[in-house]
């Protein structure tokens, strides 16, 4: 019983974390069309936001705040600069935002040299769940998400500006038309985007290596996640870190780690082949 | 061969490295600080060139930069006290971006276009890998490779151990485990050789000690989500947890923690100066380790090398191991061509074998069967500030391998 509820929890937490760090990404991917590599960058920079609080004596809670509107501020500056230059030209976007990731790395290493960077921890210890202990902060991250998860959907499904970016999806040249700032729409979308994964970043620090290098792993699980949920939806991203963070943690159970992590793969291989359009797709 | 001479003015960051390799040394004269270093070519010799091969830049990029700077100390101490058979040295830098393919181009060029008489550097095995056998075998250039390692992936009469082998780190410090802590040892290694070689000697080690492993398990490169690795280990209530694993380390120990670790301690051999800042004070606090080199060692040698080096780059400048055994590297390769007496490459490896130096970690040697360095086993412990308590040097320990020269 004990083995059942705790690897539960084990397995919703992983998930939590996959849609976490991939809703950002869906988010770019889906609606904007843009292919962006640099979300993992992002995810770091949000990480670092935490470390620097820790490091300047503040509560690493700071991070937590500072983590998204910070990173929101660099995507926006990215959209404006770079992104929105490439709208038609999808593969371009593909290489543009490799060379920002390129660039975000490297200039992290200027600011904070090569080194790992850790942060305080925010929350320690555990609670009990179903009469079983378990880490408080993981509990923390499942509720995060299920938080920002709301949100998200909220802010596109029940606000003006989320009618307004689903028009300007659906169709740009309509939205244009009936007087939407389609170009104002994009770089919010992006920064909103951007936002997300910064505070992915500053939520997983706790728990993760901080350094340069740390959002090139997120990013290749957060791609297989969109994929596997379904392009372009919200709840894609649901579906996705359920199956994937779901199994991997089953698989890494009652397998070994590394017989999950190929199975995983296959699995998504499998899905896409019989909906290659993903899940919900 | 103790230092006490401050190293020379130059070894700051004004100098670029290309203009390194054109300048001779300056020396200081009669107090006066020159800050611009001027060109000496007297009696028209030319500069004996070494090539270092860094990580700068890519997923090494953590050890590149303090790597460069042991051995540019290590060749500013060797200028300024006259250099090597009357010449003065040069150092040759680049970056291999942690790429085995860019490391053979770089290498490569260091030695054929440049001349470089010998190849140091790298931490990542792939990169050595591949440098050790398409480049140093192949033009027989002698290549030291400072960091610790599995052993027996690399060989040959040109391949220069200077990191240790998995008998070097865990010979003496699975039975101080087993004596202060208790028998049962649980080890998690990434899936490859390094850890595969490790724990199968903790593994015969334990036997042969009373102790007894009860876990062992792999993990891919990428895991990030150790949950259910930890609910296996405080499953099986081991007295010390021993992971084999590189980057990942930090993300396992910090949702180890999270999980609670229980009576559980940790032990491990790669901890240094350069990754214990990853870890947040609470966690590093009392973990148990095995290297061959801290900067935290209290030995007259060290004591000199760490002032002259913080005096040279700065009061939080950090040498780690790796970093020691590169200076080290430099000054086997003076004493090897000193001894042969000529820069003929062929002479300098043959009389690599037997040599010994009073390195900051204390004498080491180069066994003459494989040249690989003997080295020194120091067991220490994890402050919470990032320091390390050195607990015991169980003095130098010849490697055990299959590598004959």
């Amino acid at each position: 019983m004990e083995a059942l509820v705790i690897q539960t929890l084990n397995g919703v937490s992983l998930a939590s974390i996959l849609i976490l760090t991939s809703l950002g990404l869906a988010v770019i991917f889906g609606m904007l069309g843009v292919v962006n590599l640099a979300h993992g960058e992002l995810f770091m920079l949000g990480a670092y936001a935490v470390a620097t609080m820790s490091k300047l004596g503040l509560s690493p809670w700071w991070g937590l705040l500072v983590a998204p509107i910070v990173v929101g501020a660099i995507g926006m500056l990215i959209e404006r600069t770079i992104i929105r230059r490439l709208y038609h030209r999808p593969i371009d976007t593909l290489l543009a935002t490799w060379g920002v990731s390129i660039v975000i790395r490297q200039v992290v290493r200027l600011i904070y040299g090569t080194g790992h960077m850790s942060s305080t921890s925010l929350m320690v210890g555990s609670t009990t769940v179903f009469g079983y202990e378990y880490p408080t902060y993981r509990l923390f991250v499942i509720l995060v998400t299920v938080l920002v998860v709301l949100l998200t959907f909220f802010l596109y499904f029940k606000t003006t500006f989320g009618l307004k970016i689903r028009l300007v999806i659906s169709n740009r040249s309509m939205a244009r038309a009936l007087g939407i700032n389609t170009s104002k729409t994009d770089m919010w979308a992006f920064g909103i985007a951007s936002a997300l994964g910064g505070l992915a970043g500053a939520i997983m620090s706790p728990l993760v290596t901080i350094d340069p290098e740390m959002g090139l792993a997120f990013l290749a699980k957060g791609f297989i996640v969109v994929i596997v949920g379904g392009i372009g939806s919200l709840y894609g991203v649901i579906a996705g870190g359920a199956v994937i963070g779901g199994g991997e943690a089953a698989i890494s159970f009652l397998l070994r780690p590394v017989v999950a992590q190929i199975i995983i793969v296959l699995l998504a291989v499998v899905i896409i082949r019989v909906r290659p359009k993903g899940i919900t797709g | 061969m103790s230092k006490t001479e401050k190293p020379n003015h130059l070894s700051g960051a004004t100098l670029s490295r290309r203009r390194f390799g054109k300048l001779a040394v300056g020396a200081a004269v009669g107090g006066t600080v020159l800050q611009a270093p001027w060109i000496i070519s007297a009696r028209g010799e030319e500069t004996v060139k070494l090539g270092g091969l860094f990580h700068m830049t890519g997923a090494g990029s953590v050890w590149g930069p303090s790597m460069q700077q042991c051995m540019e100390y290590a060749i500013n101490e060797i200028n300024s006290s006259g250099g090597v058979l009357g010449r003065q040295l040069a150092m040759l830098a680049e970056d291999d971006n942690t790429s085995p393919d860019i490391g053979i181009q770089k290498s490569t060029k260091m030695i054929q276009a440049d001349g470089a008489k010998a190849l140091f550097g790298v931490v990542y095995s792939s990169v050595r890998a591949a440098v050790a056998a398409n480049v140093a075998a192949r033009f027989r250039v002698p290549y030291f490779y400072p960091t610790y390692w599995e052993g027996g992936t690399s060989c040959g009469r040109y391949y220069v151990s200077m990191g240790a082998v998995p008998n070097q780190q865990l010979d003496y410090f699975i039975p101080y485990l087993v004596e202060k802590f208790g028998p049962r040892i649980y080890c998690v290694g990434q899936d490859y050789i390094w850890p595969r070689q490790s724990i199968e000697i903790v593994e015969t080690l334990l036997k042969k000690h009373g102790g007894e492993l009860v876990g062992k398990e792999f993990v891919p490169f990428d895991q990030s989500d150790w949950s259910s690795v930890i609910r296996r280990i405080k499953d099986a209530k081991p007295d010390v947890f021993f992971p084999f694993i590189g980057g990942g380390l930090v993300d396992c120990i910090k949702q180890y923690y999270d999980f609670g670790l229980g009576e559980t301690a940790i032990a491990s051999t790669l901890m240094d100066e350069l990754f214990v800042p990853a870890f947040p004070p609470e966690l590093r606090e009392g973990m148990q380790c095995s290297v061959s080199y801290l900067m935290d060692l209290d030995n007259p040698v060290n004591n000199a090398f760490i002032a002259g080096y913080k005096k040279a780059y700065g009061e939080d400048a950090v040498v780690n191991n790796m970093g020691e055994a590169l200076y080290d590297s430099v000054h086997l390769w003076k004493l090897a061509t000193e001894k042969a007496g000529s820069f003929d490459i062929e002479d300098t490896v043959d009389a690599l074998g037997g040599l010994s130096f009073n390195a900051p970690q204390g004498e080491i040697s180069i066994q003459a069967s494989s040249n690989h360095a003997a080295l020194h086993q120091i067991i220490a412990e994890v402050r919470a500030d990032g320091s390390f308590e050195v607990i015991k040097d169980f003095g130098k320990v010849e490697p055990i391998t299959d590598c004959k020269v």
